[in-house]
């Protein structure tokens, strides 16, 4: 089959490589019919998360049909369509059993690296380095799915790929930050970043209650996306000093929760942006987090900041000062996707949002290596790129 | 040539009640599928195993080794003890311990093991520096053990889709297992011995 391999820092390629076979009684292989690249696809193409090998099939964000199972699985069966979580959950854990799913006890392989890293491992996900199992990735033809007869969602008849495709990861990492704000009437909420996560939020962050959302960007394209699809306040930070704005559109108090959809990579040309970038340039770190600081320094007493965004290392220079003198309740980490899949469902069946107008590109799997450049580069208003590997678009 | 006790000890946390455990763990034929490179256990007298373990590289079973494992103690459901038989070319004894806890949080698994091997300098130093602790080793073996009672199966990437690897991904394959075979060399007892190896 045909699948996106990563090569080394800003290159990966679209390879030849052997089809996936059952493994395990609890597997399905999956006929990728969508894949998406994702905003944390970049991490891994900017070379900042360790452990990923070369030859490593890339890709997180998937659906298709189930073309084979295992012995042991009995909900799914050769034809269904299916959107796949990227979190691999075994359902069987303490963790899992109170849904708890992005840190599952047994779907990583090799847990110990990840415990030697960071104390214990979360889950295993898909295409997303060696400390995260070294699963292979669905920007491929067809994807091995471990512990299938817990993760994938069957899609209902009437739903098109696109409209259920981010149900796999963005569409509940943004849901799960807005929740993660304890949103309660009359809530202000700043969200850092507009790209397909922030995005997400933004509109979850209404669904869950909120009355205002203040949106910041530095790309006008996604500052207009979250002014006209979103319905947010929106802020350019190249022209417009964060802090004072969100004082200001506050009343002074700043907003009640704050969320980072940005993490470890973030912009800026503040003083602390400058020295993260000379730092990261160094390679004396590895994570930027100028939104980070932010957040915690606008976020009003007594409020939240939550952090989709990914971070992977020592961060440096973070005010946590700031957050312990204000009472702040810090919530963060990788999505627990299944927890969220049917609920957000039932939001695009009852058409209160359909996640497919992030999509601004759609390629063929032979385009995916063009796609991560111009996703990277922010070229030609790239806000999300679909890739659908049986089929040809042009 | 001198010898000097080891003993480690590694803990986890398993759904699944102390009966269930203690069974599963006293059945000693059950462990090659969940301990890396176990080839096979067969019963060799009142409470007596003999172990096969497959101490080749590459793990293509040239290299075969074994020893006599016998029960010394039970107290179901709590606990357990082992040791490795006189005649066994392995000196090594262990303790398995359950213990509940509260909720449908399961039972906390304690594993004991205490190992003698020659005091070689070279070795051990290259071990501190380079080396996977056998703590390391023995957790995994519980981490793979927990996986297969919790889920009835064992996660695994092995005979996964990839592409090409590249010949520095090749040379630091060969790095591993350079350092496997200076950790098989430490587990064995004597220089005559080094023909029966094991790897845990």
């Amino acid at each position: 089959m045909k699948a996106l391999c990563w090569q080394g820092k800003n290159e990966v390629r679209v390879e030849s490589v052997p089809d996936p076979k059952i493994l395990n009684p609890r597997d399905a292989i999956v006929r990728v019919t969508s894949t998406a690249i994702c905003g944390s696809d970049l991490h891994l193409y900017d070379g900042y998360i360790p452990t990923l090998r070369m030859g490593d099939i890339l890709g997180h964000e998937f659906m298709g049909e189930v073309v084979e199972v295992g012995p042991s699985i009995v909900n799914l069966k050769v034809g269904d369509r299916v959107v796949v979580p990227f979190t691999i959950s075994c359902g069987n854990c303490f963790f899992c059993k109170n849904e708890m799913w992005s840190l599952c006890d047994n779907s990583n392989p090799n847990a110990a690296v990840a415990e030697k890293v960071n104390g214990y491992s979360g889950s295993g996900l898909f295409g997303y380095s060696h400390m995260y199992g070294g699963y292979a990735g669905g920007q491929a033809e067809y994807v091995r799915v471990p512990f299938a007869d817990v993760g994938p969602l069957r899609v209902p008849h009437g739903l098109d790929d696109e409209q259920v495709l981010f149900l796999s990861d963005i569409f509940p990492t943004g849901f799960m930050a807005a929740e993660n704000c304890n949103i309660q009437p009359g809530d202000t909420v700043a969200v850092w970043g507009c790209g397909p996560v922030g995005q997400l939020a933004i509109r979850s962050a209404f669904l869950l209650g909120a009355e205002r959302v203040i949106a910041i960007d530095r790309f006008s394209d996604r500052l207009i996306m979250a002014r006209e699809t979103g319905q947010a306040e929106v802020i350019n930070y190249e022209e417009t000093d964060i802090l004072e704005a969100l004082e200001e559109m506050t009343g002074g108090v700043g907003p009640d929760s704050c969320i980072d959809a940005v993490g470890l990579e973030a912009h800026g040309h503040t003083i602390d942006a400058i020295y993260d970038r000379a730092k990261a340039a160094l390679m004396m770190s590895s994570d930027r987090p100028s939104v980070l600081r932010q957040a915690l320094q606008a976020c009003r007493k007594g409020g939240t900041v939550s952090i989709p965004g990914v971070y992977g290392g020592y961060l440096d220079k973070v005010n946590f000062g700031a957050a312990f003198a204000k009472g702040l309740t810090l919530k963060m980490g990788q999505t627990h996707v299944q927890k969220y899949m049917l609920r957000l469902l039932n939001y695009i069946q009852d058409g209160k949002i359909d996640p497919s107008f992030i999509i601004s590109h759609r390629l063929t799997l032979e385009d995916a290596p063009e796609g991560y450049r111009i996703f990277q580069k922010k070229i030609d208003h790239c806000t999300k790129i679909v890739m659908h590997p049986h089929e040809t678009i042009h | 040539m001198e010898e000097s006790k080891e003993k480690v000890e590694a803990s986890l946390i398993i759904s699944s009640s102390p009966e269930e455990l203690f069974e599963a763990f006293i059945s000693l034929s059950s462990y090659p599928a969940f301990v890396p490179k176990l080839k096979s256990v067969t019963p060799v007298g009142e409470k007596k195993v003999k172990w096969v373990m497959d101490a080749s590289l590459n793990g293509g079973g040239e290299t075969l080794m074994d020893w006599t494992i016998a029960i010394t103690s039970e107290h179901p459901p709590r606990m357990f003890t082992w040791k490795t038989c006189d005649a066994s070319p392995v000196k090594a004894k262990g303790c398995i311990s359950l213990k509940p806890l509260s909720g449908d949080r399961g039972t906390q698994v304690k594993v004991v093991f205490q190992y003698t091997r020659p005091n070689e300098f070279v070795i051990n130093s290259f071990i501190r520096f380079f080396g996977e602790p056998l703590h390391a080793r023995v957790k995994e073996v519980l981490r793979r053990f927990k996986c297969l009672i919790e889920t009835g199966e064992i996660a695994t990437t092995e005979g996964q889709s990839h592409g090409a690897i590249s010949k520095l991904e090749t040379f630091s394959d060969w790095l591993t297992r350079i350092e496997s075979a200076v950790l098989m060399r430490l587990q064995s007892p004597k220089k005559d011995e080094r023909k029966q190896r094991i790897m845990s």
